[in-house]
């Protein structure tokens, strides 16, 4: 069923500006070009470029993309660790379904791909990192003092070459209370009123750091340092 | 009479077996009230004869699970005797709604009067035990 | 004539949420012990259905999003997973109780064993969800459960004291011979009962079932506007019914074929043929409601194509899961379990549910970028936040309760 064509405002292409990795496209519905359900975005695939640019690649599906969201400390280690075990004979068992970004057409309320369902979700092997990675490093200053960890990570479409990516330019920093994925700590303006009070209230310490302003982010040692004089106030991703 | 039975203090245990009783008894009479209005309405050609079979065999089972639930628990000593009362006009209650359930299932409508009129009486004499329940045990002696 | 099954899908979600099986006894229970006491409580409950039904309704219509998507999509996997733990419980225990329900409502009819009627029961349903069409099941299952009318007519005929049954239902009261602590149960488990999430997920669903667009926001307000009062009116009528005929006698209501008795005291076998039909297609519709709805949150958590408005093949994941919480409920069913106990008990699931779902709707109802303009206006937004409030304190208090009046008792 095709939308209204006056409806086109509800129908904008988020992919084409900035956008919140996390409130706009993890977990969101991917669906294909004729209509039909394909699966939910588990996770997102960040490719580290030669020329320092990191961007998001692929769409990530399927229970290996999946079972790590649920956590790498307490019930969610636990969790991973014992899917792990049950999957040990397969080579490939940590290697997530993939839909490569090219393949997405538009995003509005889902995922939108310009292909058809059938076998578009294929085993890559594992490149680059995951989003869930980063989001489960922890942020320190300079002095190793704890400033909480990435809720959110600002995407923008380059406009210049090459190849137009979305690369990554900023986090989201805050202590990932309850409520850090309805974006009400980021939109001024979003109804209801109580809602939005309570959880501005709840995220009132939530900053953003520029990816350039980043002193380190160790993959490999698994954190993320920053000067806290570098922090800015957070605003909405919408200008 | 309200002297005497304001006597023997309701102990924890007398109480939550007075109330048990209590529910079991409430419980006893609404099926046999209810197999009581089944009866009537069917008299006055108002309910299925299907229907009112499946009603009396729910009221049996409600009342079988009432005198289940109370005779197999431990009454306290005070409340020997109301025990006795309790689990003994529950069962002739079960006995009269079998033989309705009986008759019902035969189709023997030119019963259904009597019946009806017995199980009034029996409804109501539960109901003056459900009442009575309401207080601790009379003291001996 | 086509204007009357639009409104299907509304009619056969209040269904679901007002006269299931759980209900039908509930309801008549409360008139029984209660009188109209806690009618209130049944009004409070369907202006809450139909703010967030309206609300699911027009995310469903602009975004093609359905509710259980939405709740992974705000809540997280994590969060997600823990509301539909909660919610498939509430879902497919209820889902359990109706196929019971049917078999209980075809014993009156038939005065046949339930149990051996639980099978047939099990297999008629499973081949409605697998091959019937969407539109079918909810207009002929619909408009046979609107039969239940006739309680609304047995109550006129009875002729209560209509000024003292509304000023009961008016204050916030309860008869002498009931404690504040039962009240309250009731109270918290109507409110739970009217307010089930399978309600949203159905009719959300529905709602994509039936290609709702942005032009179809009146008819979707129509099917809430109608379906959901009706399903009310129902409720009371059913309690008002046993409130003039057991209240008096002071016999308390817990078998279906009690139920129906008012019915006939009050018309006879015309009516009791009425309200059998009622209770077959009213059991029939929620428990084809339910199942669809264990099948809706299952498929679109996991973001696996759902619905009967694909071929079978199209959505095969959907209909096997379909197919084994049929099967589970027939094998669970014989066990002998009393499917009335089975929906008592799914309260307490409900009491996690209810929160965790009505939350991220009125948060998304709100989100430009699923809503475009049909955001909530003012009114949609202070209603659902009071509602809000409401569900987190009978969630609070819903488990409490029960415990301590050990299930009503």
């Amino acid at each position: 069923m095709a939308q209204d064509l006056a409806d086109q405002e509800s129908s904008k292409d988020r992919l084409s500006g900035s956008l919140d990795a996390v409130l706009h496209l993890l977990d969101r519905q991917v669906v294909d070009a004729d209509d039909l359900m394909v699966c939910k975005v588990d996770d997102l695939e960040l490719t580290v470029f030669d020329d320092g640019v990191l961007a998001i690649t692929g769409l990530l599906a399927g229970s290996a993309a999946a079972v790590p969201r649920y956590g790498d400390q307490g019930f969610g280690g636990l969790l991973h660790d014992y899917w792990r075990r049950l999957g040990r004979t397969e080579a490939d068992r940590d290697d997530p379904y993939r839909i490569d970004l090219e393949l997405v057409d538009h995003l509005d309320s889902a995922v939108k791909l310009k292909v058809g369902r059938e076998g578009a979700l294929v085993r890559q092997g594992q490149r680059a990192r995951r989003l869930n990675r980063l989001l489960q490093m922890p942020v320190q200053g300079l002095d190793g003092v704890r400033l909480g960890r990435p809720l959110d990570v600002r995407l923008e479409r380059e406009t210049s070459d090459p190849g137009e990516r979305i690369r990554v330019i900023g986090l989201v920093v805050g202590h990932g209370r309850p409520g850090s994925y309805f974006g009400y700590d980021r939109r001024p303006d979003m109804g209801p009123w109580l809602v939005r009070s309570v959880l501005r209230w709840l995220h009132r310490h939530s900053t953003y750091a520029e990816l350039a302003d980043l002193d380190e982010l160790d993959w490999d040692a698994g954190v993320i340092r920053v000067d806290p004089a570098r922090l800015q106030p957070l605003k909405a991703v919408d200008a | 009479m309200a002297a005497l039975s304001g006597c023997a203090p309701g102990t924890p245990d007398g109480d939550s077996w007075r109330i048990d009783a209590q529910r079991a008894v409430g419980d006893a009479s609404s099926a046999v009230l209810t197999a009581e209005l089944a009866l009537r309405q069917h008299v006055k050609g108002r309910v299925f004869d299907r229907y009112l079979q499946t009603v009396l065999v729910e009221a049996e089972q409600g009342v079988g699970k009432a005198g289940d639930a109370i005779s197999t628990r431990q009454p306290p000593r005070a409340e020997r005797e109301r025990y006795q009362t309790v689990t003994g006009q529950i069962d002739e209650a079960a006995s009269l709604v079998s033989t309705a359930r009986i008759a019902v299932v035969d189709r023997e409508t030119e019963r259904y009067d009597a019946l009806a009129d017995r199980l009034a009486k029996s409804a109501d004499s539960l109901q003056q035990l459900e009442d009575d329940l309401q207080h601790p045990p009379v003291a001996e002696g | 004539m086509k204007k009357v099954f639009a409104v299907a899908l509304g009619i056969l979600t209040a269904i679901g949420g007002f006269v299931d099986i759980g209900d039908l006894v509930t309801n008549a229970q409360v008139g029984a012990r209660f009188g109209l006491s806690l009618g209130w409580v049944v009004i409070v409950g369907v202006v809450g259905i139909c703010v967030f039904a309206e609300m699911s309704g027009r995310v469903a219509a602009v975004s093609q999003r359905a509710t259980f998507d939405i709740v992974r999509e705000r809540l997280g996997p994590r969060m997600g997973m823990a509301n539909l733990l909660a919610s498939m419980a509430v879902t497919l225990l209820t889902f359990v109780a109706e196929i019971g329900g049917v078999a209980l409502a075809l014993q009156l009819v038939s005065s046949v064993n339930y149990l051996l009627i639980v099978p047939f029961v099990a297999f008629t349903v499973w081949l409605i969800l697998w091959r019937a069409k969407f539109s079918v099941m909810e207009n002929v299952l619909g408009l046979f459960g609107l039969g239940l009318v006739v309680f609304a007519v047995a109550l006129w005929q009875l002729g209560p004291d209509w000024g003292d049954l509304t000023h009961r239902m008016m204050v916030v009261d309860k008869p002498g011979d009931e404690q504040w602590r039962t009240w309250a149960y009731y109270a918290v488990a109507l409110f739970g009962a009217a307010m089930t999430p399978y309600e949203v997920f159905f009719f959300s669903s529905g709602g994509v079932e039936e290609r709702w667009t942005t032009k179809d926001l009146g008819t979707m307000r129509l099917n809430v506007l109608v379906g959901f009062p009706l399903g009310g009116m129902l409720s009371l009528s059913i309690a008002g019914c046993a409130a003039v005929v057991f209240g008096p006698i002071d016999a308390s209501v817990d078998t279906l074929g009690q139920v129906g008795l008012p019915v006939a005291v009050a018309l006879g076998k015309v009516g009791l043929a009425v309200a059998l039909i009622g209770f077959v297609s009213a059991t029939m519709g929620a428990a084809c409601e339910c199942g669809l709805s264990v099948g809706y949150s299952i498929a679109q958590y996991n973001g696996w194509q759902w619905g009967k408005y694909v071929r079978t093949d199209v959505a095969a994941r959907f209909h096997v899961v379909l197919l084994l919480a049929t099967l589970a409920g027939a094998a669970v069913l014989l066990t002998k379990v009393d499917p009335i106990l089975v929906t008592e008990f799914s309260v307490v699931f409900s009491a996690v549910a209810l929160p965790l779902t009505y939350f991220p709707i009125l948060v998304v109802a709100n989100d430009p970028d699923y809503m475009g303009k049909h955001v909530n206006g003012r009114l949609a937004n202070s209603l659902g936040s009071v509602y809000l409030i409401l569900i987190g304190v009978a969630a609070l208090a819903a488990i409490p309760l029960m415990i301590v009046t050990r299930m009503g008792a």
